[in-house]
């Protein structure tokens, strides 16, 4: 590749948007290329220059008057294209209405009174019915809810946390000669603690049994992180933090459960405000509150049909 | 419409449009003045997009508020944008829309000399953003100043990711050239 080539990628890399392979094609070549690295530090510098600019704060009476507006009933001015959600957000929005949608549907096949023939024998089975509109559904298995969200935060927080670890140290590469170790370690302590943290949360749960069905190698791979954050935790020479980073580019972290199965039965507005209560309570609720919801088809085949909403944590 | 006629909220979604409130408005309204050059207009479009998404609180997913509102009001910018250029069509006098809008006084400096320097500085810098083709410049403001991902810029600006990404790379490229002299290596 030639310099030119690389200049779109300084941009991505900026946002930390590279993949890996191609962040580390560049890094090799920045350690190589006068000409680029400097084109990456004027990038930084324009940025900073940019984040410099101050804000323009909304004045002081701006809430009152938004709330004024509110209580007065006025109404919302027309919003213009607001139907038209494009893209990705038009697709998340979309399975995020479909799987509602889907809840709903199976809600109130199970509210129905018993019809003498099942149409779709392998729903009923699963989903006991109940004649009397307003009882409660069977098989909500709530209490399987926030063990599940527990896993799918964990494990998305181990991902995202060793990748990005590995993102911080690939820099190390780069700056090696002007690197002062303390200081990173003294940066990067506050994501080691959020991975240690979520690599306990996995070995507790895997202890009570409440991770199923359990991923293939667990152990194997948490161990690997958590030898990983205490060699760059303890740290003594840019080379051991190099010594890190390639333990944390072997480890295969993928087959962790970043996935939550929620039954279909689950009535809609208990699931989301149970899972709404979890996350507002989770400290690190920001990082797992972007969500894909996506329906689930029944995996032994057959008529296609929702048999639950598959939640993604992580960024 | 009454608001009795409106359903409320429940507590947890209005929370969530507090938290909203608390973490956007700013933002909101320095993406707003930036496009438009008017931080008035900006103000009521930050206040309007507000009241949109109060409005379909029961449509749109907490973790989606960001982006929905950066949307409404990019739809308002560009609609108060394209009767701008209208208007100016009509009456070429109107010299108001070219006039730069103030930045707002930074108060970290104490001597004057610096403080005099800093707001030329951040005129420059100023001057420089609105060169920018909006096309760019939505990219630059949203990713490079809002600090939102691509995925909600794309979703914002109605474009594949892909185009997000080279938007930007041209707005980081133009930024750069305009500012020259301000950045030393």
């Amino acid at each position: 590749m030639t310099c030119t080539q690389y200049q779109s990628d300084l941009s991505n890399n900026l946002d930390g948007r590279l993949p890996a392979g191609r962040r580390s094609r560049l890094l090799a070549h920045l350690a190589e290329c006068a000409a680029c690295t400097r084109t990456m530090r004027e990038l930084e510098q324009a940025r900073d220059l940019a984040m410099s600019l101050p804000a323009h704060p909304v004045s002081a009476g701006f809430r009152d008057t938004l709330w004024a507006r509110i209580e007065s009933g006025e109404a919302a001015p027309e919003v213009p294209v607001i139907s038209s959600v494009p893209g990705l957000q038009r697709v998340r929005w979309f399975l995020l209405g479909a799987a509602a949608a889907a809840l709903l549907l199976v809600a109130g096949e199970l509210l129905r009174p018993p019809r003498p023939e099942p149409t779709t024998p392998e729903v009923a089975k699963a989903t006991p019915r109940e004649a009397a509109p307003g009882v409660t559904l069977a098989g909500i298995d709530a209490q399987r809810l926030e063990p599940a969200a527990l896993a799918a935060s964990a494990a998305a927080s181990c991902i995202d946390g060793t990748r990005s670890l590995q993102s911080r140290l690939a820099e190390v590469e780069v700056r090696k000669d002007s690197i002062d170790l303390r200081a990173l370690q003294h940066e990067l302590d506050p994501e080691l603690r959020r991975v240690r943290a979520s690599v306990n949360t996995l070995r507790w749960m895997k202890r009570a049994n409440l991770m199923q069905p359990l991923p293939p190698e667990l152990d194997a791979n948490l161990h690997v992180v958590e030898r990983s954050l205490e060699m760059v935790r303890e740290a003594r020479s840019v080379d051991e933090l190099r010594a890190a980073q390639r333990n944390l580019q072997d480890i295969r972290i993928e087959p962790l459960p970043r996935f939550l199965f929620v039954p279909a039965q689950l009535d809609p507005n208990t699931f989301f405000q149970r899972l709404q209560e979890f996350y507002v309570d989770d400290p690190d609720a920001p990082h797992f509150l972007r969500m894909q919801i996506q329906i689930v088809r029944d995996p032994a085949g057959g008529e296609p049909r929702a048999t639950g909403i598959l939640i993604r944590g992580g960024r | 419409m009454n608001p009795s006629a409106q359903a409320q909220p429940d507590p947890l979604t209005l929370a969530a449009f507090h938290r909203a409130l608390a973490e956007h408005a700013d933002g909101l309204k320095t993406f707003a003045t930036r496009l438009l050059r008017d931080a008035m207009a900006a103000e009521d479009i930050a206040q309007d997009a507000f009241l949109a998404l109060y409005r379909h609180l029961h449509e749109v997913p907490e973790n989606a508020f960001r982006p929905w509102l950066y949307r409404v009001a990019r739809n308002f910018c560009l609609d108060q944008l394209r009767r701008r250029k209208f208007k100016l069509r009509l009456f070429r006098d109107v010299a108001r829309e070219d006039e730069p809008e103030p930045v707002p006084v930074d108060t970290r400096h104490d001597r004057p000399e610096d403080a005099a320097h800093a707001r030329e500085v951040q005129v420059r810098i100023q001057a420089a953003i609105e060169a920018l083709p909006v096309r760019f410049r939505e990219a630059f403001l949203l990713c490079e100043m809002q600090g939102l991902s691509y995925e909600d810029a794309a979703a914002i600006l109605n474009c594949p990711v892909k185009t997000v990404s080279t938007r930007l790379f041209r707005a980081r490229q133009r930024f750069k050239e305009a500012l020259g002299d301000l950045i030393r290596v």
